[in-house]
């Protein structure tokens, strides 16, 4: 098993009805000594969502959506529609909740592209990101601060096949060649993972020549403002976590076994 | 050449009695079973095998120490260890003088490819491998080191590799003509501390930015030295030390301190053999398994002894060349050949030139020599050879009859083995008549049996080959496999505490083996080996498959070829619908590769299962190949079989598209194709790539593909704003692109001195000239350098033939008013071809042609006589057999084997240019030409130079560095394109002052 990142690690056979409490106040090494107040730490979310998981109520889930977002989501095949439903509404949930709002009523735009708030609801610090890869789903939101999240199925592919795509920086690719070769693929796997949340995050996605954000090749490291780290997910996915606090220090929020509710869907990954 | 050897100065003697026969008696003294009937030894052998490897210890008697009182650990051939408590070095064997032996007389005797020859008597091999150890424990070699050697199979590295294994370290050996990727597969899982370099002729190791040596080094982070034994200049590069080893000294001191005596499971060989996915698998032999295997194969079913000169033709990098090696422990000489075969006298030469007594080469060379009227016994003298050996593949029952006919009474025999074994299942037999296309022994002490699916033996029909009891050879262990479960994966799977070796075999009563292919573990689908696990592993994803079974059948509409079936079982409300056979399809071919993508998709009610529940591929297959079940008593359902040829047939329709490109294909459709490459499934012209599912992450790999098919760059930006295909074809056709049918000449590089020789560049195979951009923008001449470019097909969209294309760019040429006079040209591959054909064109027409570049152009193959054909076709064919050989990974095999049905407009239009090439016929051409030659070739026969000079005799060769493939890439092309720089001022000189030439406007 992959070790679980700590205390990151969201145990994956947690479910709705279990309420999280007391998750650590900081994200591992990745992130400055938590000297911060509660006032200037970054408050962050993180909500897994396993697609594969029987039960999802899609059609009630779609209910949250605004008519652009449903829109773009009967522009996907099937299978496209009912991920961008399900994470869409699964985003509008956890910032309802983050916000004090209805999930339909969070005033949502962004699509494609990083999501933002609009109206009242903007001036309140609140920064999210999403990401889906297969079945596994990974909606995070921060307040004070910014976020970007990415997860990638890791190909079986090997180093110099990833390499001749582009998105590798020369330093990264010599670290890459240092790792076993057992280890690289999950380690390219890491590397797109970790470009992919930094460049969300900032909002410029692959608007942005992903081989000059030079990631660490480890799990976590620090990339310009930007902190990243892995989520835990199921051992045939990476996920990553870029997070830029504005203040110092970062506290995990549990989050709110009302989310997803009215989709009557579980929390996390099976097991 | 040393006076006093005179290879055919022994006649034949009078019969001798073989080694076998007093190691038999040897062993009758510790049993009381009868041994002298055939087979009794063997049976035996392996009944008894702690008995039979004790008693082969004290008959062989190497030079050990310690105590041989423990043989075996255990009967489990997974975890089995033999005698724990001896130690050994397996140099000192292979090299201690030993009784009888004369020290003077060559051990080595090393053939190098321009003739000459160098003798190392047994003294003197003995003194330069301690001289080379004293040297490379002085910079740091210890036991437990691993240390790669690059070398060509010459003297220097039985010297080196010697004196490594001498230290207690571990060697691992590949060839200097093999390229970076081949040569970081193997050697980054080996993590070496020291190279030791041996560039033979090869290029690419001067350590120049971009060459194999920089990339290697790059690729080996742990490198800290690399030592070169050949005698060109140090190479210089960033990183680890670079320093000269002389292995050819002698200078030593008179009595070197003795080499230590390692653990008998010692290792000293890491060899590779190539999975069907990823890097090739690495695994350890041990110093003990290796000296006992090869010593009591060579002297006990080859016989060899002091008196023997073997030579067996490999390459270092293959296992044949350690086993050869071993060859020294029974006071036998070798000889070994670093260049070419040049066709069919070759080997034979050698043979006859140094009194080889046993002679060990492949079948494919022994077919090349029986196809093209060679006739061995009558062109050289043959009275000293007393066996020639085959191994690498099956030799055919019609190769005896030639073999007697045109060689002479000498035994052959085929040797079957493996890598995996560093050793023989099957080989010879010295006291038994050979049998037409059978091995005629199984090897002593190794229990080799063809087994039944539920590992019960059989005997006169074909099974799966095991080796039931434990044996000294087998690897002591996989590298970067610490808990060992790649190696039981790889041997212990099926047939737990058995080894299972993967081939198909049948063991008739008298012992004698034959082999069939790969067993059923491995598909073979137009030659390309597929494992069925990994398909298996793929669909386990699928929620709707409850069982799966991949079976090879022979195509019914093609013969000779066979095709990929998948059977599914599904699970309980599902259907095989369009939709789920297509995303089966598409899963295997983005998880796997195209050769895992099945021709028929057909859902079956069960899987044929043994009583004991496991599947039964072969009977799958033999139903489906309209066999005679072998033995449907074995079947819990035999009923299955009736079904699935019934559901096969009904589902043989037409296959469901996968689209094939045609020719001429347009941005759109070479956009269509690879989304659905990409993404796993067809899409609309509008459809947005990630409305389909398309991540960013594959978008990257679809513009990597659009850039390596179309040569055209599109930008990601480009493709965000409108991520359609409709979108990325119009980007795609808006991208400089030229024009097919219509012949351009396009000044590339405007030249600084107008009347110096113009240069044209002729298009490569796809009708363009983007090929030679690197190579243009680091060209260095004075004169203008032009593209030529955009004959490919006629009116009726038929690709034209050579000499066409080269007329229609020969009229566009001279119709140019900017430029009169000489000119030069050059072509690359297929646009050499054209290159020379145009030359051919301007001569007749009067118009002079200074200089003629061919850039590793491609074979004529129809200027070939049919034996030269045969000879390049066995080259490829040997090439496949012999490691090192070839470069190209699975996947580019897999590529180079695409059925029909998944052909893409670039795969199309590259068979058309090798069937146009193929039938193109060099006509006879008076002018200077200078042939690049890749340095990066099947040594086996190289660019058939022979045959461009019989039709142009003022051919010049210059090797350049890279691959054909590779040859102008942005890494190679500085280097070309100054030996073309050269080439061209060379000519430019020799034309002296006559310069008639114009320019216009």
């Amino acid at each position: 098993m992959h070790p679980l990142p700590e205390p990151l690690a969201i145990s994956p056979r947690r479910s709705a009805g279990q309420r999280r409490t007391g998750v650590a106040s900081r994200v591992g090494s990745a992130v400055p000594p938590p000297r911060a107040t509660a006032r200037s730490a970054l408050d962050l979310w993180v909500l897994p969502v396993d697609l594969a998981a029987p039960g999802w109520d899609v059609e009630s889930a779609a209910a949250l959506l605004s008519d652009a977002e449903q829109r773009r989501a009967a522009q996907g095949v099937p299978s496209v529609q009912r991920v961008r439903i399900l994470m869409r509404a699964a985003l509008r949930s956890l910032l309802g909740d983050i916000l004090g709002l209805d999930p339909a009523a969070v005033p949502l735009t962004g699509a494609p592209g990083k999501p933002r708030l609009e109206g009242p609801a903007a001036r309140r610090g609140v920064d999210a990101s999403c990401s889906t890869s297969g079945d596994v789903g990974m909606v995070t939101a921060v307040r004070g601060g910014r976020v970007g999240v990415d997860v990638e199925r890791i190909r079986g592919e090997d180093l110099w096949g990833a390499a001749a795509e582009g998105w590798l920086a020369a330093g990264e690719r010599a670290a890459l060649a240092r790792l076993p070769i057992a280890e690289r693929p999950r380690a390219v796997a890491r590397a797109w993972t970790q470009k992919e949340a930094i460049l969300k995050g900032e909002g410029v996605g692959l608007a942005a020549d992903p081989a000059s954000t030079v990631t660490p090749v480890a799990d976590r490291g620090r990339v310009r403002q930007w902190w990243v780290c892995p989520l835990a997910v199921p051992e045939s996915h990476v996920a990553s976590l870029a997070i830029a606090p504005a203040g110092w220090g970062v506290r995990l929020r549990a989050t709110p076994p009302m989310v997803l509710r009215a989709m009557s869907a579980p929390l996390g990954f099976s097991a | 050449m040393n006076a006093s050897f005179d290879p055919c100065a022994r006649p034949n003697d009078a019969p001798r009695r073989p080694q076998i026969a007093s190691c038999r008696a040897r062993c009758a003294a510790v049993t009381e079973v009868d041994l002298e009937p055939p087979g009794a030894l063997h049976r035996w052998s392996v009944e008894h095998y702690r008995d039979f490897w004790r008693t082969f210890l004290d008959w062989a008697s190497p030079a050990w120490e310690g105590s041989a009182d423990l043989v075996c650990t255990s009967d489990d051939v997974e975890h089995a260890t033999f005698f724990p408590d001896v130690r050994l070095n397996y140099a000192e064997n292979l090299l201690r003088p030993l009784p009888g032996v004369d020290e003077e007389a060559p051990a080595v005797t090393a053939v190098h490819g321009d003739g000459s020859v160098e003798r190392l008597s047994r003294a003197s091999l003995r003194r330069r491998v301690q001289a080379t150890a004293t040297e490379l424990a002085e910079q740091g070699v210890a036991a437990g080191d691993r240390v790669v050697v690059i070398a060509p199979n010459n003297a220097r590295a039985v010297v080196v590799a010697l004196a490594v294994v001498a230290l207690g370290a571990t060697v691992s050996l590949a060839l200097p003509d093999m390229g970076p990727s081949a040569l970081l597969g193997r050697f980054e899982q080996i993590d070496p501390r020291l190279l030791v370099l041996d560039r033979g002729s090869a290029a690419g190791w001067e350590g120049t930015a971009g060459d194999k040596l920089t990339a290697l080094v790059s690729g080996l982070p742990g490198l800290a030295k690399v030592l070169v034994v050949d005698d060109g200049a140090l190479p210089v590069v960033d990183g680890p030390d670079v320093g000269a080893l002389d292995a050819e000294t002698e200078r030593m001191a008179d009595h070197p301190a003795p080499w230590p005596r390692f653990p008998f499971n010692h290792p000293i060989f890491v060899m590779f053999t190539s999975g069907t996915t990823g890097p090739p698998k690495a695994m350890l032999h041990g110093a003990g398994g290796t000296l006992l295997e090869h010593v009591k194969e060579h002297r006990l079913h080859i016989d060899l002894d002091a008196d023997d000169v073997f030579f067996h033709h490999t390459t270092t990098a293959w296992m044949v060349w350690n086993r050869q090696l071993s060859a020294l422990a029974t006071g036998a000489g070798i000889v070994v050949y670093d260049g070419p075969v040049r066709g069919p006298e070759t080997l034979w030469r050698l043979v006859a030139d140094h009194g080889v007594t046993v002679f060990g080469t492949s079948p494919a060379y022994l077919q090349l020599c029986e196809d093209s009227g060679y006739r061995p016994a009558a062109e050289v003298d043959l009275r000293r050879l007393r066996a020639v050996l085959t191994t690498g593949s099956v030799l055919h029952d019609w190769q005896y009859d030639w073999f007697a006919a045109a060689v002479g009474p000498q035994p052959l025999q085929s040797i079957g083995g493996g890598t995996d074994i560093l050793g023989a299942f099957v080989l010879g037999h010295p006291e038994l008549p050979e049998i037409r296309g059978r091995s005629r022994a199984r090897s002593l002490g190794l229990d080799v049996v063809a087994v039944d699916e539920d590992g019960r033996e059989v005997v006169g029909v074909v099974g799966e080959l095991v080796c039931r009891n434990p044996f000294p050879s087998r690897p002591v262990a996989f590298l970067n496999d610490p808990d060992g479960r790649r190696f039981h994966e790889a041997y212990f799977v099926q047939h737990p505490g058995v080894w299972t070796h993967g081939d198909l075999i049948d063991v008739a009563a008298d012992g004698s083996v034959r082999f069939h292919g790969r067993s059923d573990g491995v598909l073979n689908i137009d030659g390309v080996r597929i494992g069925p696990t990994e398909i298996y592993r793929i669909l386990g994803r699928f929620p709707e498959i409850a069982a799966a079974m991949a079976v090879e059948q022979r195509d019914p509409g093609h013969p000779g070829s066979s095709r990929l079936v998948l059977l599914v079982v599904l699970s309980e409300g599902h259907r095989l619908d369009d939709h789920l056979a297509e995303r089966i399809r598409a899963e295997l071919r983005r998880e796997g590769s195209p050769s895992h993508v099945p021709s028929l998709v057909v859902a079956v009610p069960e899987l044929p299962t043994t009583h004991n529940g496991k599947l039964s591929e072969r009977a799958a297959r033999d139903a489906l190949n309209g066999e005679p079940p072998r033995n449907t008593g074995a079947l819990r359902n035999p009923g299955s079989l009736q079904e699935i040829v019934a559901a096969v047939r009904e589902a043989a329709r037409p296959v469901p598209s996968v689209p094939v490109a045609s020719r001429g294909e347009r941005g759109a459709e070479t956009v269509a194709r690879l989304f659905q490459e990409v993404l796993g499934h067809p899409l609309g012209e509008t459809a947005n790539f990630f409305d389909a599912g398309g991540t960013s992450r594959q978008s990257m790999t679809l513009l990597r593909r659009l850039r390596m098919e179309s040569g055209r760059a599109v930008s990601m930006d480009t493709f965000m704003a409108d991520p359609s295909i409709r979108g990325l074809g119009d980007a795609l056709d808006r991208t400089p692109a030229v024009a097919v049918h219509e012949v351009s000449v396009l000044l590339l590089r405007a030249g600084s001195d107008p009347s110096a020789v113009p240069l044209f560049l002729v298009q490569g195979v796809h009708g363009d000239v983007d090929l030679y951009r690197f190579v243009v923008s680091n060209l260095e001449t004075a004169g203008d350098v032009y593209g030529v470019f955009g004959a490919m097909s006629g009116a009726d969209g038929e690709r034209l033939p050579v000499a066409e294309v080269a007329a229609r760019l020969v009229e566009a040429i001279t119709a140019v008013d900017a430029v009169q006079g000489p000119i030069a040209l050059a072509g690359y591959s297929f646009g050499g071809l054209v290159a020379y054909e145009m030359a051919r064109l301007f001569e007749a027409a009067g118009r002079r042609v200074a200089f003629l570049g061919l850039l590793d152009p491609r074979p004529p193959l129809a200027s070939l006589t049919g034996p030269e054909r045969l000879a390049r076709k066995a080259a490829s064919f040997i090439a496949i057999f012999i490691p090192g050989f070839s470069d190209t990974t699975i996947g580019t095999a897999i590529a180079n084997r695409f059925r029909p049905q998944t052909l893409t407009s670039e795969q199309l239009m590259l068979l058309d240019s090798v069937r146009i090439a193929r039938s193109f016929r060099l006509g006879p051409y008076g002018g200077p030409v200078t042939f690049f030659r890749a340095s990066r070739r099947i040594p086996v026969i190289s660019h058939l130079i022979y045959v461009w000079r019989r039709m142009a005799p003022r051919l010049k060769v210059v090797d350049v560095p890279g691959a054909h493939y590779s040859l102008l890439s942005e890494e190679n092309a500085p280097v070309v394109a100054a030996r073309i720089s050269r080439a061209l001022r060379a000519a430019e000189r020799a034309r002296g002052g006559t310069r008639n030439r114009t320019r216009a406007g």
